[in-house]
């Protein structure tokens, strides 16, 4: 009973004198925010140091090896880590309309705003996930035609081994006949270090954003030489 | 996380006496906390391969309803339909398949539906759609109807909904220009200038 009037007094002579105003709670909730983002800023940066673009691999992952025909028709061995090159791989088929076409061109976007020296340590490899269609010389013509790199021919026996390892995945779809039908199958073009590491993805919804992806490239060129230049 | 809460009262001896200004700092907190997790998710594991991938893009598709009935009335009017930047994609000389993108605007105060397009320069034209399935696939697949809102747009595009036209009949070269016709579903049709570029 003796508290009751006690309390609204109290209130009342605390406000004015010695209670807090309500901006300097908010300035205090602001300066709080701004810790805790900062705070999160600090972890993520620490957890990757480069803000990636792509979806970056938390543990670099090594990139599986494999065989297969380039365009040329001559024998091709991806060996990660012994070339000294930095690659960026995807999987395709020239009856692709559309994100083919699409990867290969703003990868080669990419290719080109890299300086030569670069440019001589960057590859672009497009994996076909159609063997029953595409040939060597048809591979040739398409990755020509949109820039320059790697077309890449092998049997579906170790095709679905490689796709398997980076986690792609290809389905016919819209079968009308045996030479007719559409292949889905997973967008993403993976970054391999000069390691051989797994480093970064894109999906190639963002391909089109070039400098970003450019931008990648270039910190995974970077990052591999000095990591060439420790041992 | 818990930092953040001293910060708000250490600098005042007194308690808290606004259980207002307190709760509004908590909730702020909060979406802080949340804001933080998002972020950190950005640079997160891509451990599952393409299905990181797949998440980030899936706002760009373009979702697609059920096709709006058509009206029953035949205008003999012009389509209150514009196309703008109508591109056919450049393909090497032996691949007979291209896709072709542009902006659709709506003008009028009724949806349009796309039934069908057409073009000399190739046996079929078809109208497509993007899907991705539950293993981050992505495909194309033909549709019969792309609706475009009354008053609003339809981006045509790589990434989304599209045109594709099969069976060309030559080689197309980079800057030509080719006319195409866009069928609705009320029987009227837009004549289209596409210009042939490299993506």
């Amino acid at each position: 009973m003796t508290d009751h009037p006690a309390n609204p007094t109290e209130a009342v002579t605390l406000h004015p004198s010695g209670g807090r105003p309500w901006y300097v709670s908010a300035i205090l909730a602001v300066c709080a925010i701004t810790l805790v983002l900062g705070g999160a800023w600090v972890f993520a940066r620490i957890r990757s140091p480069f803000p990636f673009y792509g979806t970056a691999y938390d543990v670099p992952k090594q990139a599986a090896a494999f065989k297969g025909t380039d365009q040329d028709g001559r024998p091709f061995a991806f060996t990660p880590a012994t070339d000294k090159k930095v690659t960026a791989l995807f999987f395709g088929f020239t009856h692709c309309p559309n994100i083919c076409p699409l990867s290969l061109a703003y990868l080669d976007k990419v290719r080109l705003s890299l300086t030569p020296a670069e440019q001589a340590r960057f590859q672009v490899v497009l994996v076909s996930v159609d063997p029953a269609r595409d040939t060597p010389e048809r591979l040739r013509e398409y990755v020509t035609f949109f820039g320059k790199a790697q077309g890449i021919w092998m049997a579906e026996s170790a095709l679905s081994r490689v796709a398997r390892d980076y986690g792609a995945s290809y389905q016919k779809a819209d079968i009308k006949s045996a030479t007719e039908y559409q292949i889905n199958h997973t967008t993403a073009t993976y970054l391999i270090d000069a390691e051989g590491r797994l480093r970064v993805l894109w999906d190639y919804t963002q391909l089109p954003q070039v400098e970003r992806v450019t931008a990648d490239v270039r910190y995974v060129l970077g990052s591999a030489a000095q990591a060439g230049q420790q041992p | 996380m818990s930092s953040a809460q001293p910060s708000i009262s250490s600098p005042n001896s007194q308690p808290v006496r606004q259980p207002v200004a307190l709760a509004l700092s908590l909730a702020a907190a909060s979406v802080a906390f949340v804001l933080s997790v998002a972020l950190a998710q950005n640079t997160a594991a891509a451990q599952q391969g393409h299905m990181s991938g797949h998440s980030i893009a899936e706002p760009l598709a373009v979702p697609i309803t059920a096709p709006v009935a058509a009206p029953l009335s035949v205008s003999a009017a012009a389509l209150p339909l514009t196309a703008q930047n109508a591109t056919i994609v450049a393909v090497p000389p032996s691949i007979t398949e291209t896709s072709v993108f542009m902006t659709l605007r709506n003008t009028s105060s009724k949806p349009i539906v796309l039934s069908g397009v057409t073009s000399a320069v190739a046996a079929q034209g078809m109208l497509m759609i993007t899907r991705r399935d539950a293993q981050g696939r992505t495909g194309m697949s033909e549709t019969r109807a792309l609706p475009v809102p009354a008053g609003r747009s339809l981006t045509l595009s790589a990434t989304g909904d599209h045109l594709m036209l099969t069976g060309l009949k030559r080689p197309l070269k980079a800057g030509e220009r080719l006319p195409l016709t866009l069928r609705t579903s009320d029987g009227r049709s837009l004549k289209v200038t596409a210009v042939v570029r490299k993506p």
